[in-house]
């Protein structure tokens, strides 16, 4: 038991995942960064094209999807916990709920384009949702990547000889999803809100 | 053996010659950073390919060169995934296909703008087809070439045990990055305009300023790799 306390706190102290992997994550975010920059500027310069966009965007699709991936990535937490306490069956259920509510993104970003691409926009001139698709297209490939991440990450609980060094690819892993369940409030603030 | 070693060093610093090279053509002498404008009609396209047709012409003759320095580097990439890989599998295999499509994209880009510096004189409907068809091809030709990365970072991240990698994570994790931010690529084909054109920030900024830091930094990660695996 004290050898696990050890281990559990030497991972507490280290950069999570591996320190490698943040290049990775820090270079995503500054790209997002220049989305969201490019979106103001755009905004500031046709102020009048995005309310009328604003006005047209459904409200209920992106707060059901905020939640979605908030509520997903508290259950990664959860289930990060759980494992760094070798209690993988739970750390696996978590990772599940965490994958069904991944899903349920997926699902309403379905329906949401659906709706946009019957009502008619026009995707090429209307600058608006030209960025609102490509945008959140790029993002929705991250929440994809991150649902292969979850399965994996569920495979690992479920190998037979799970152990404490499956912890960094569990927090590495984890970390990812924070970062799209970040990137997706900037969006919703970007996009629905303000 | 001896000879034979010597070479595969040359091949780990041809990354380096290549990326000058190309960038010899395509930033020096054709100043295509950033690209002629999508936007921009056949008069225009064609009077940039008239008053430039020397200097294009040497930009396309570097540029179409720059593939023979290609060959070392992939030669010498495809065994250290084979050490990788211990023996020649699928990744090995596959990443020499890609390598190989890369260097056939990677001379006829610059041979389909030399047509159209060839002869300036004909019409410029048939010279802004010719720009086209180049710059549609480099920049939105991601299928040709971003298996490159995807093998990379799979072999190095998956592959490679932790301890004494073959290529060092952090490089894996670069190479995972550079293929996500080349996908948008694909969306030069709808726009003229924008950051999504191919000279935009999407389309044309971060993949080009991704592909040098991959090239330049390439002798970094191989001659180490070279000296220590092969």
């Amino acid at each position: 038991m004290t050898s696990n306390v050890k281990l559990t706190k030497n991972l507490t102290k280290h950069v999570p995942g591996e320190a490698e992997f943040w290049i990775f994550i820090l270079g995503d975010m500054l790209v997002f960064a220049l989305f969201f920059g490019i979106w103001s500027v755009q905004h500031m310069q046709q102020p009048e094209l995005f309310q009328q966009g604003y006005a047209q965007m459904n409200h209920r699709f992106g707060l059901i999807n905020t939640i979605a991936l908030v509520t997903s990535s508290l259950f990664v937490a959860l289930g990060l916990n759980n494992a760094k306490q070798e209690r993988f069956a739970q750390a696996k259920q978590w990772f599940m709920y965490a994958l069904l509510l991944g899903g349920l993104f997926i699902v309403v970003k379905f329906f949401e384009y659906r709706e946009k691409i019957l009502a008619g926009v026009d995707i090429l001139n209307n600058d608006f949702f030209m960025y609102y698709f490509v945008f959140t297209g790029i993002h929705l490939i991250h929440v994809i990547v991150g649902i292969v991440a979850l399965l994996l990450m569920i495979q690992r609980c479920t190998k037979p000889r799970v152990s404490i060094r499956d912890i960094p690819f569990l927090e590495g892993a984890s970390v990812y999803w924070h970062m799209v369940d970040i990137l997706w409030i900037v969006l919703f603030l970007l996009i629905y809100l303000i | 053996m001896e000879n034979n070693k010597r070479i595969e060093m040359i091949g780990a610093w041809c990354g380096l010659a290549y990326v000058s090279l190309f960038g010899l053509g395509w930033l020096i002498l054709a100043r295509f950073f950033p690209p002629i404008s999508p936007a921009k009609d056949a008069a225009a396209v064609a009077a940039i390919f008239q008053e430039h047709h020397t200097t294009l012409m040497f930009a396309c003759v570097a540029m179409m060169t720059s593939t023979l320095l290609l060959m070392p580097l992939a030669a010498v990439s495809v065994m250290l995934l084979k050490k990788i890989e211990k023996g020649f599998g699928i990744l090995t295999i596959m990443f020499a296909f890609t390598m190989v499509t890369s260097m056939v994209m990677n001379f006829y880009v610059p041979m389909i703008w030399s047509t159209a510096a060839f002869r300036p004189d004909r019409g410029a409907e048939i010279i802004l087809l010719l720009s086209d068809l180049g710059f549609l091809q480099f920049m939105g030709g991601i299928p040709m070439f971003i298996m490159l990365w995807i093998i990379l970072a799979y072999a190095s991240l998956v592959v490679s045990p932790r301890e004494n990698p073959v290529i060092p994570r952090w490089a894996g994790y670069f190479c995972m990055w550079t293929a996500i931010l080349y996908i948008p690529e694909l969306l030069i084909y709808f726009f003229k305009t924008g950051p999504f054109a191919w000279d935009g920030i999407v389309g044309f900024w971060i993949p080009a300023i991704l592909f040098i830091i991959f090239f330049v930094g390439s002798p970094f990660v191989l001659v180490p790799a070279v000296k220590k695996h092969l």
